[in-house]
């Protein structure tokens, strides 16, 4: 409930701060000369698709992912494939590659739909386990292991219309995943989430929206992938890590699991610190991890829910 | 043909008595905790490493080392349990969370100690014994019957201590063990300990046979989560018959058709009873 009362009451200066964001955005390549930055960007652009398309899934279902990286892997892997083994235009590689996250959503989330808690974490995890052990050494001579797939093609040539391009994608996915969350079935998969026998007995077809869920988990965070393989040009295991896998949940949850823009907000913010800042590399599954683990105990609700406790803390009243 | 066959299946059980005593230590925090803990892997590592540490850079011996390592591990699993798990312990997902997280901590900080490179922990034990078909190492013998004991000294501990009762009071009914005077809290933080314990034993176990770096825990953790689910969650008896399953189905699979697919294997059993009777073998109704 309060969560409504949440994206309501930051409705007012919501439209400002897109819009800011949205002109320093795009001009933002004009003023700057480094490429670098620019690459920075592009990854986060892709990291915010990825983080949101986590949450419709588990911050607004309940539906707990803790392999999301298949989804990104696969379509990257398939456009790459598909691209230079096939010889397949691009435009067709990103739409099987689209199109596997999608059916890979369908081959977890069927089995998954009838499970609950544990299983489910277990149950994806173990998919994308199977996916890293499959690209790692099981099916090295498709994957090409840590050489990886290499000579994709690209769209556009160059940074900055690389830029721009994923700048579209980017709000695109994030607007789209937000209307669909605060639309009534973001409604109803947050019912689902917070009590699935009470969501049925209002008569809800549970089964069908947490299958649209992860559907549109996979789509997004397939989008996501076949943008980065055509991208980077080159695809390795790094996409089917677990390391990536756990990315979605930091960056959820600094942001604030089941809000959308909270993580993309926290997909931004961390892949701008630890590209910009490269002494940090080393450190940065450690860090990633405790902030999960600090956030966790501390501040479940992510920056979003901090921002609102300090807003009005008088209707501190029904949840703990 | 067929003794190849045999000795490949002794081969397989004496690895899967290993796997089965990483799920049971899986097995006994899900009873007692209703917690599926992720960092169950970690754990693992964490015994990996410390045998490492005592057996090869200390130059202790093997069953002193291995003794220092499943006694440090516990203590680790008992303050882990106390300071991360218990104020969350009701919130499933969370626990998930964070014990997936907690996993990767605890993996970064074996990689900054010891380095991200391989290490090995020669054989404790040389010579070998025949079996029809060919030979298998004493070590492998000896590992195996020692994970045995520790199966049957923990079914004892279960069945007859006062400890054990009062674990399985707890992870029949917490609410009710609470009012009969048993203290849930410190039992499930004993329990934890005990799983992680487990999994520091059999890492112990197994390091002398496969390699040691820092993310070696994810595939025992992933390969217990299989073992668990398969073996009926929280059943033990099913735990230990499926972990010998799995040993043997991972050598066969590594035999007949190739090393590389022996990984993939458990996880694909895992995926299609998920799908088919998610309560596994031995579990009865959901």
């Amino acid at each position: 409930m309060k969560e409504v009362k949440v994206s309501t009451s930051i409705l007012g200066n919501k439209y400002t701060a897109v819009l800011a964001f949205g002109i320093i955005a795009a001009i933002l390549p004009l003023a700057t000369p480094s490429i670098y930055i620019i690459h920075v960007l592009i990854l986060a652009h892709i990291f915010v698709i990825y983080a949101a398309s986590w949450d419709i899934l588990t911050g607004y279902t309940g539906q707990l992912n803790l392999g999301h990286a298949m989804f990104f892997g696969l379509s990257a892997y398939v456009v790459a494939i598909t691209n230079t083994m096939l010889k397949l235009p691009l435009i067709l590689s990103t739409i099987t590659g689209v199109f596997s996250a999608f059916l890979l959503s369908l081959v977890v989330g069927i089995p998954c739909l009838r499970l609950r808690g544990p299983y489910l974490a277990i149950t994806t995890f173990s998919f994308s386990w199977i996916l890293f052990l499959l690209a790692s050494s099981a099916m090295i001579w498709l994957s090409g292991g840590e050489e990886g797939v290499r000579g994709v093609k690209t769209f556009v040539v160059g940074s900055v219309p690389n830029y721009y391009l994923s700048l579209v994608l980017m709000i695109l996915s994030v607007y789209v995943l937000y209307r669909i969350a605060s639309s009534e079935t973001g409604l109803i998969l947050k019912a689902i989430k917070e009590d699935e026998d009470a969501a049925m007995a209002c008569g809800i077809d549970t089964t069908r929206y947490k299958l649209l869920a992860f559907i549109l988990s996979g789509i997004f965070a397939g989008i996501a992938g076949a943008f980065y393989a055509q991208y980077m040009r080159i695809v390795t295991v790094d996409v089917v890590t677990l390391e990536l896998s756990a990315s979605a949940i930091t960056f959820s949850l600094i942001g604030g699991i089941g809000t959308i823009i909270g993580p993309a907000i926290g997909a931004y913010m961390l892949t701008i610190l630890f590209e910009g800042f490269s002494w940090l590399a080393d450190y940065r599954i450690l860090i990633y991890n405790l902030i999960i683990v600090a956030f966790v105990l501390f501040l479940p609700g992510g920056l979003m829910r901090l921002n609102e406790k300090i807003g009005k803390k008088e209707v501190d009243g029904d949840k703990k | 043909m067929i003794e190849t066959l045999l000795s490949l299946t002794i081969n397989g059980v004496l690895i899967g008595g290993l796997y089965a005593l990483a799920a049971l230590g899986l097995t006994i925090v899900l009873g007692v905790m209703r917690v599926i803990n992720v960092s169950h892997g970690a754990f693992y590592t964490l015994g990996a490493y410390f045998t490492f540490f005592f057996s090869i850079m200390l130059g202790f011996n093997y069953i002193t080392s291995f003794l220092l390592s499943a006694l440090i591990v516990f203590a680790i699993g008992v303050v882990y349990e106390r300071v991360l798990i218990k104020p969350i312990r009701k919130e499933e997902l969370n626990v998930l969370i964070l014990t997936f997280a907690g996993a990767f901590v605890i993996e970064e900080i074996v990689k900054f100690v010891f380095g991200p490179r391989y290490r090995n922990i020669p054989p404790y034990l040389s010579g070998t014994v025949n079996i029809p078909g060919g030979s298998v190492d004493v070590q492998r013998v000896l590992s195996f019957v020692i994970a045995i004991g520790i199966v049957a000294m923990l079914f004892a501990i279960l069945k007859f201590t006062k400890i054990g009762k009062a674990m399985r009071m707890v992870a029949e009914d917490e609410e009710v063990s609470g009012t009969l005077g048993i203290n849930v809290d410190r039992i499930q933080m004993f329990s934890f300990g005990f799983g992680a314990m487990l999994a520091a034993s059999a890492a112990a176990l197994l390091s002398p046979i496969y390699l040691l770096y820092p993310s070696m825990g994810w595939d025992p953790l992933l390969k217990a989560f299989a073992i668990v689910i398969f073996g009926g969650m929280g059943s033990i008896p099913g735990t230990v018959f499926t972990g010998i399953i799995f040993g043997v189905a991972e050598v066969l699979t590594g035999y007949y058709i190739s090393p590389t697919w022996k990984t993939v294997v458990p996880f694909l059993l895992l995926i299609l009873i998920i799908t088919f009777k998610p309560t596994g073998l031995f579990g009865g109704e959901e």
